[in-house]
């Protein structure tokens, strides 16, 4: 199955230009949301806009405009709590995920803050160490919590997504699993991963995307992750491998207490299923 | 079902570290074309005796792909000429370490009715790989290269891990590493087993292949949703909780007249490990027919093994309907005759009462199968 | 309706506090965290339970009191916040912003007022600025600890910063293993002639009084009881004791105040509000086997096996067997 969705910079004349493309386009610049959504649409469709700015949730300016295009923002803090809850009404009305960067302190008690009162939000993996300990009590929350409340992703993907026979890839949320999408420059040339693309490992271009399945090398960058075994790595030996694929494996030589934190969240996406499979909600 | 161990070629482009090709045959002789189809004519009168029954050639070695394309295009040349009325009672299977692997292959495979291959893996270094020190990095690349060529063409897998020496200190990380490697199971996890000198500092003790099985076992048994074809724990669970007997050929008690080995040279023994060992003979395909072999009187002993055993060695056993003494092989290889049972059935034994029970709470008992 | 405790803080030290001995216990700087409050709030609307008091020592030392009103008020919850009205300019100006607007029927303040004559002046102005605010949110609450209690400057805040017209009475009584001040058994006939004679007087400026836990109805003479039950109605006439539940800032949970140290449990302990109520509801049950109430007579009353009274607080019983040899059931002890 070749991915549907290019990531993208924000380039209208690019964009123009394209026909029956599916596009996620990061801006940092919300001044050009209204923009980016009539553009990529005419033509094209638009699934998301990845909005990163340097500024809390709490100060974000939302426009009615904003109403129906579906916007991931990415920002380093929530800010103030009764900032947000005094626009939790136009909030409510949005497509909005939030993610919060892991390099604030007060991050994950503020995803669950957003979560309780129904935003939907996300962890943003910072440069920081994350602390497995805390991610794991937020997940604990996000799976077992007794009342219904938004999702928290990678935690939502995880358990919804899992199946015990297949890889369950989160770098999906974060739009960089080339098995669903790829990262594309302002030239056209396709990379397969948000870090491929900052180091120019180009593949294809955009004028041959449609066969991009056929491409030798899509095809070797789908089984990157057999590297860690062709390398017995610390990682191909970890009970959790499948959820986290070795995303975290630079620090799991040091010390690996993100094993655990992968192993509960296995745990807790058998038990979403068992629940899926008696009809029930996570949370009944 | 009749089956063949089918070794026209003993050769090998790895260095298995616990291969009894690899440590006892001289791995030069590959079965001419000549003999090959006496093969099919043989496999064709079999069938033709048997209106009701199947037979199963499974293609071994060695590697079987060091053949080369042209000599399974040949076999099917064969199988054309001589097994035209019986082609669809003859059922191909293969065992490949996957390393030469190619899309020709997989045509031909395809072409032979081959859509799941058993092969082997081993993550440890210096266990397999080519050259006196076994190049593991190198192979495995092949290996996985040929897994992926397999997955584009929807042909499945299954592969079996040697248990040695090198594995029983950290069972948990094997485990994980094989499950991490295929998600879904389809692997079992066997003991080695060596037939004379242990060259390679490589073999354990029942019990050690016990407790290595029991120290997985629980984990398993929490998620084995997650791992539902995972061997031996499967099967028992299969032939103890859902009381369906489903045995290998080594416990299940009546291989004597149901399997044959066939060597490059033509020369037939029982099984895969008998003509490995170098023990038990029923002559040559040349000159006797596959009718003939399978019925050999030297057979005999193997079904007496299953009537004496219950009254010696296994008298008094609860396991004796799920393990039937072991493979008499074993029993050869500790006592020097076959009418004794297996040394491996302590670790069966252990296992069952040490830790498959009480974990399960199941309790292993003679029953009217539900097959 | 459960109570929340913010922090263990308090600004003042009220000669009859009946949190004394649960704050003398804890760490000083202990506060309810972020997602401890969360999972109350979960639990709690999993249990469909949408009332709740905020507490402390004083609830407004918390330094997210606001953003937690804010929040439980997302969650269409109704709040009352049990407070001193003492809090910093800053803090003021603050839940004057965010808070001010909130309909009455969703914010609640019950202050608990001492007599100003007997208070240090800044704290008076500090509770006057308060009332300035939120008299209109506010009811105001008294708590008897002596006999010749005096209730007229109750009327003055009332009237002068427009509070809601009813008083919470409460009646404090002694705390196990603590030197509170509280109105003694014998004293309670003398208290009771006082407190109706009050209210006759609170009636003309018609204002209300509602009784907390504690009092009992053998306290008053037949005539009191009719007069009260003329002046205040049934639903205020009330002589019960039952857990109320509280829920400390490290999530340990009690069934009131002077009980604190009593079978104290963990919130993690129980899976809703219902198992925790019952928990204690049963406790209660078989303390009141061995001390059905404060007097012996209590034991045959007629109006306490018909539930009209419950025979006075369930700490005064459990006092009197403190030091005794054990011989009852073992929870009384533990």
């Amino acid at each position: 199955m070749k991915p549907q969705m290019i990531v993208t910079l924000y380039k209208p004349e690019f964009i123009e230009k394209q026909r029956g493309r599916l596009f996620v386009v990061k801006t940092d610049d919300y001044g050009q949301i209204e923009d980016i959504s009539r553009v990529c649409n005419t033509h094209n469709k638009l699934h998301t806009i990845v909005l990163t700015v340097n500024e809390p949730f709490s100060l974000i300016p939302f426009r009615e405009e904003w109403k129906n295009i579906p916007i991931y923002l990415v920002v380093p803090e929530m800010g103030s709590f009764r900032d947000v809850a005094a626009k939790l009404n136009i909030i409510h009305q949005f497509k909005i995920r939030v993610f919060l960067n892991t390099d604030h302190k007060h991050t994950y008690t503020n995803l669950r803050i957003l979560s309780s009162i129904g935003i939907p939000c996300g962890i943003h993996f910072g440069k920081i160490d994350p602390d497995w300990d805390v991610i794991n009590d937020l997940m604990y929350y996000s799976v077992y919590g007794k009342v219904k409340h938004a999702s928290i992703e990678p935690f939502e993907y995880v358990t919804s997504q899992y199946k015990p026979d297949i890889y369950t890839d989160f770098s999906a949320v974060y739009f960089n699993d080339p098995h669903q999408s790829v990262h594309m420059n302002e030239f056209g040339k396709i990379a397969l991963t948000a870090e491929d693309l900052v180091s120019n490992k180009f593949i294809t271009d955009i004028e041959h995307f449609d066969s991009i399945e056929q491409n030798p090398l899509y095809k070797e960058g789908l089984k990157r992750w057999q590297q860690f075994f062709l390398d017995n790595h610390l990682c191909s030996y970890c009970p959790a491998w499948r959820v986290c694929l070795g995303k975290f494996a630079d620090k799991a030589e040091v010390n690996s207490v993100c094993k655990k934190f992968f192993s509960d969240l296995m745990d807790a996406a058998d038990y979403y299923r068992l629940k899926q499979q008696k009809g029930t909600e996570v949370w009944q | 079902m009749a089956v063949i161990i089918f070794k026209p070629i003993e050769k090998c482009n790895s260095n298995c570290i616990y291969c009894d090709v690899v440590t006892r045959k001289d791995q030069q002789a590959v079965m001419s074309f000549e003999l090959l189809e006496i093969v099919f004519k043989n496999i064709n009168e079999y069938l033709l005796s048997k209106p009701d029954d199947k037979l199963s050639l499974i293609w071994h070695g060695g590697e079987p792909l060091l053949l080369g394309v042209d000599y399974f295009k040949k076999a099917l040349e064969f199988q054309e000429k001589h097994c035209s009325q019986t082609k669809n009672r003859l059922e191909h299977a293969m065992q490949s370490n996957l390393t030469l692997i190619n899309q020709d292959f997989i045509d031909v495979l395809k072409e032979m009715g081959i859509n799941t291959l058993g092969t082997s893996y081993d993550p440890e270094p210096h266990v397999r790989g080519g050259g006196a020190d076994r190049d593991t990095a190198a192979y495995n690349k092949k290996f996985f290269k040929g897994l992926n060529l397999l997955e584009e063409n929807n042909i499945g897998f299954g592969f079996i891990y040697v248990v040695t020496k090198k594995s029983i200190q950290k069972p948990l990380d094997v485990f994980h590493v094989l499950s991490n490697f295929k998600l879904s199971g389809g692997f079992m996890m066997n003991p080695v087993l060596i037939y004379g000198d242990d060259k390679n500092d490589i073999a354990i003790t029942p019990e050690e292949y016990c407790d290595f099985l029991g120290t997985i076992f629980p984990y398993w048994y929490k998620h084995k949703d997650r791992f539902p074809m995972v061997d031996p724990f499967n099967n028992m669970m299969r032939n103890v909780r859902d009381k369906q007997i489903s045995l290998g050929c080594s416990d299940a008690g009546d291989c004597a007249y149901h399997y044959a080995y066939i060597g490059p040279k033509g020369e037939a023994s029982q099984c895969g490990r008998a003509g490995d060992w170098g023990i038990i003979s029923y002559g040559n395909i040349k000159d006797r027919s596959l009718i003939d072999i399978y019925n050999d009187k030297s057979r005999d002993i193997l079904v007496e093994r299953t009537e004496m055993l219950p009254e010696g060695d296994c008298k008094d056993c609860r396991f004796w309907y799920i393990c039937h003494g072991g493979c008499p092989l074993d029993a050869y290889s500790k006592h020097n005759e076959f009418l004794r049972k297996s040394s491996w059935c302590e670790a069966k034994k252990g296992f069952l009462e040490k830790y498959f029970e009480p974990i399960t709470g199941l309790k292993a008992e003679q029953h009217e199968s539900k097959n | 309706m459960p109570n929340i405790l913010l922090t263990d803080k308090c600004v003042r030290s009220c000669p009859y506090c009946f949190a004394k001995k649960h704050m003398n216990s804890s760490e000083p700087d202990d506060t309810l965290r972020w997602e401890d409050f969360i999972y109350i709030t979960d639990l709690l609307d999993s249990s469909r339970h949408r009332i709740v008091s905020l507490l402390g020592g004083e609830p407004t030392l918390h330094p997210h009191f606001i953003d937690f009103v804010i929040y439980l008020l997302e969650r269409q919850f109704r709040i009352t916040v049990f407070t001193s009205g003492i809090m910093s300019e800053k803090m003021l100006s603050e839940a004057s912003a965010h808070l001010n607007n909130v309909p009455p029927e969703r914010l609640n303040f019950v202050c608990n007022l001492n007599d100003p004559k007997k208070s240090p002046f800044s704290e008076v102005e500090n509770i006057k600025k308060f009332l300035t605010v939120f008299g209109h949110l506010t009811s105001a609450g008294f708590n008897i600890y002596k006999p010749d209690f005096e209730m007229e400057f109750l009327i003055d805040y009332i009237n002068s910063y427009g509070l809601k017209r009813n008083i919470r009475l409460g009646l404090a009584h002694p705390i196990p293993g603590v030197k509170n001040s509280y109105v003694k058994i014998d004293e309670m006939p003398k208290m009771a002639e006082r407190l109706v004679d009050y209210i006759k007087v609170l009636d003309k400026f018609h204002i209300k009084a509602g009784f907390d836990c504690g009092f009992l109805l053998c306290h008053f003479t037949e005539e009191q009881l009719g007069t009260l039950f003329k002046l205040l109605g049934p639903q205020a006439l009330s002589f019960g004791c039952g857990p109320a539940l509280d829920i400390g800032t490290d999530m340990s949970v009690w069934s009131c105040f002077p009980l604190s140290n009593y079978h104290k449990k963990s919130l993690y302990d129980f899976n809703s509000m219902d198992e925790l109520m019952g928990y204690y509801t049963n406790l209660h049950n078989k303390i009141r086997v061995e001390a059905s109430g404060i007097y012996e007579k209590c034991d045959d009353c007629r109006y306490r096996l018909e539930r009209l009274c419950m025979g006075g607080c369930l700490a005064h019983g459990l006092s009197s067997m403190h030091d005794e040899e054990p011989t009852r059931h073992k929870e009384i002890y533990i």
